[in-house]
């Protein structure tokens, strides 16, 4: 359809009116959140809430950083999240190239049915048998056990978001590599990975942000305050009959900030990722 | 060459964090080696203190102390919300792995009585010497079929709490005692102040109890023990309650419909509740005494609050929040979990750390924040002891059917009494 001059400025301004009003709708609990970590106390519990701080504050920075356990709890989970992430993507890439490539064969097509059956069944549900493991294998109160419940609820959907890639690698380009004498697992790393970095980027930062916010087997699994993760430790903060929403405020912009910074700097692979799968061609 | 290099440096990265990220200690042993002859015993003990407070720093010095007198036991404490502990527990139960003692709410006694849970304290409680210092009618809570199941550890006793000037303002010189004259200020108060009288949760899970009370002061209870030993709601069996607990829910239209509670607060939760009535939004609530440290952070909006004695139907009533100290079966250390149980019950314990709300009878704080509320001890009701997950979210529901649906009060109450009679069944402790 051809536009006029006018109905094409009509038409920007509407998009960028709808474009604002749906930015000011996320941003808002962000900005919210950012300004109450700034705010002393009285003004947080004011009767008449505001967006102007009159007397800013780091105070409530200062608490959750030298008086609380954050930065253990922050380190934490970074371990957690950075290892789960890499064992997750080192078994997602195997099993995604299975899938992509040995389709064919009942024993692939029956683990890929298996994995997609296993995203059906919510996490709750195997809280008490993973704990019951866990205990069994005296994982209770390490990383470790987090790392593998981790690991296992991210794998089926890493493994098929890798394989939407690796669909559209061509299969002649492996073909040329097998003929000059390349081993399967070679062809992987020297032909498949290489091309797929945005993908893996997209696949790693899905699965980290996963582990980054995972909150219920964070809790379950973990007694000792010194291997507690963010977000079981972020809820103290909510006590037994008052909630300290500047520190929790303050703590929660503190734990968005790596994740902020990664998408900042990968969010033009992650849209290429994203989109790499979706096309075969 | 290169590549093979990555390659290695991959392989490294992920042993790295492997090891760095997993050499965390493993759980605390429960039992040790031998000193001064005695078991090295450790007692896991899980709590829900406000980190960082007044009470967390007395409570870690008295734990100290304890484990200065007692050199063979060490207290491992894991702090909690309740939240995080309940589903917590539920899944160490359940593999056979609970803490030694824990805090919890009063709603889960039944839940963990009923799981086999809870160790049986009654020959450690018989011989206490202070035990005649615990207030009977909270001890009656925390009994089953004579054997003593958990213990209190402090009260939260519900009083009507109100902004005095606000209330002087509409020319009132003292609160309402019954529901006609609250729901007869509730327009005079909107009018002189511009506030609305009074404040409810329709969430969370204050709203159950504050059901509970006001059921309670129209004198009937959501369940009944039975010949049997079994339970059941009887409203529906006797239209005597079913008209009282109409009555209920005709308070609960009454008061958003005369505008005696603010339009929102049909929604609220515990935390809307307690900070708009800190910050002076509303004139009066029912709450527990922990308002007092609302005090410090509004210290003059709170200037004017006084306590008294909740309004009432055709009986006066208020929920006794009793906050038990359960200690679990599977403790491999019962002597020692008693040590320390009875220790946090001990007068030198509540009246350093709860010297308001203590559930002993000789720890009682002059201040209107101590007597005011443990004076309204023996018109406290508790829930029944059956599990009662299912039965507080069908209170909840029977609020949002009547003030957001809303549903007629007799439909609601007969909604609620069939939920409740389902959900005993569900739990095989209906009574036929």
């Amino acid at each position: 359809m051809i536009l006029n001059k006018r109905q094409r400025f009509w038409t920007k301004i509407v998009t960028y009116a709808v474009l604002l009003f749906f930015a000011v709708y996320c941003l808002f609990p962000f900005i919210w959140m950012t300004v109450t970590a700034l705010k002393p106390i009285d003004e947080i519990r004011s009767s008449k809430p505001s967006f102007l701080i009159d007397s800013p504050t780091l105070e409530n920075f200062k608490n959750v950083l030298f008086n609380t356990g954050f930065l253990t709890f922050f380190k934490n989970s970074l371990i957690v999240s950075v290892a789960a992430t890499i064992i997750t993507l080192l078994i997602s890439i195997f099993a995604g190239y299975a899938l992509s490539r040995f389709m064919r064969f009942k024993g692939i097509k029956a683990t890929g049915g298996a994995m997609s059956l296993s995203q059906m069944v919510p996490p709750v549900l195997l809280l008490i048998p993973l704990y019951v493991l866990m205990q069994q294998y005296n994982l209770l109160n390490t990383h470790y056990s987090l790392i593998l419940a981790y690991t296992t609820f991210m794998v089926p959907l890493c493994t098929f978001m890798l394989k939407g890639f690796f669909d559209s690698v061509p299969y002649e380009m492996e073909e040329a590599a097998e003929i000059d004498g390349c081993s399967r697992v070679r062809i992987i790393f020297q032909i498949v990975l290489p091309i797929s970095i945005p993908s893996l980027l997209a696949t790693s930062l899905f699965a980290f942000v996963n582990s980054w916010n995972e909150y219920m087997f964070g809790f379950v699994f973990i007694n000792d305050e010194a291997q507690r993760t963010l977000t079981p430790g972020i809820t103290l903060f909510k006590g037994l009959y008052t909630t300290d929403w500047g520190s929790i405020m303050s703590a929660s912009v503190l734990a968005v900030i790596p994740i902020a910074v990664i998408f900042m700097y990968l969010q033009k692979y992650l849209i290429e990722g994203m989109a790499a799968g979706s096309v075969k061609g | 060459m290169k590549k093979k290099y990555l390659f290695t440096l991959f392989i490294c990265a992920i042993s790295f964090f492997v090891l760095i990220g997993c050499s965390s200690k493993s759980k605390s042993a429960s039992s040790g080696g031998e000193g001064d002859g005695k078991e090295q015993v450790t007692l896991d003990y899980w709590a829900s203190w406000n980190p960082g407070s007044v009470e967390e720093e007395k409570t870690l010095a008295k734990i100290k102390k304890f484990e200065e007198e007692h050199p063979n036991i060490k207290i491992n404490v894991e702090l909690l919300t309740f939240d995080m502990m309940h589903d917590k527990l539920i899944a160490s139960i359940s593999a056979g792995n609970p803490p030694d003692i824990s805090w919890g709410l009063s709603e889960w006694f039944g839940e963990l009585n009923r799981m086999g849970a809870l160790l049986d304290l009654t020959p450690y409680y018989n011989e206490w010497s202070d035990k005649g210092k615990l207030n009977q009618n909270v001890m009656d809570s925390l009994t089953v079929d004579g054997k003593v199941k958990a213990l209190p550890q402090y009260l939260g006793i519900r009083a009507l709490l109100y902004h005095e000037d606000m209330l002087k303002e509409a020319g009132y010189d003292a609160p309402p005692e019954t529901w006609d004259e609250l729901l007869e200020m509730g327009p005079k108060i909107k009018e002189a102040t511009g506030k609305e009288a009074f404040g409810i949760t329709g969430t969370t899970v204050r709203s159950s109890q504050e059901l509970l009370m006001y059921l309670a002061q129209s004198d009937v209870s959501i369940a009944q023990k039975m010949d049997d030993g079994n339970f059941k709601n009887t409203w529906a069996d006797n239209p005597e309650e079913m008209k009282r607990a109409t009555e209920t829910f005709q308070f609960y239209k009454d008061l958003l419909n005369e505008g005696a509670i603010p339009e929102d607060s049909k929604t609220w939760g515990w935390q809307e509740l307690d900070t708009n009535f800190a910050i002076g939004k509303y004139a009066m609530n029912v709450d527990g005494s922990w308002m007092k440290d609302r005090e410090a952070e509004n210290p003059d909006e709170m200037a004017d609050v006084k306590i008294a004695p909740p309004p009432y139907n055709t009986k006066p009533a208020t929920f006794l929040e009793v906050s038990p100290l359960y200690v679990y079966g599977a403790t491999e250390h019962p002597k020692e979990a008693w040590e320390f149980a009875s220790y946090i019950l001990s007068e030198e314990w509540q009246s350093d750390i709860r010297p308001t709300n203590s559930p002993r009878t000789d720890v009682v704080s002059d201040s209107q924040w101590g007597e005011g509320f443990t004076s309204l001890t023996d018109t406290g009701v508790v829930f029944p002891e059956v599990p009662l997950g299912g039965i507080t979210q069908a209170m909840q529901d029977s609020i949002a059917r009547l003030l957001l649906k809303g549903e007629d009060p007799q439909d609601v109450a007969e909604w609620l009494s069939k939920a409740i009679n389902e959900d005993l069944k569900k739990n095989g402790i209906l009574s036929e």
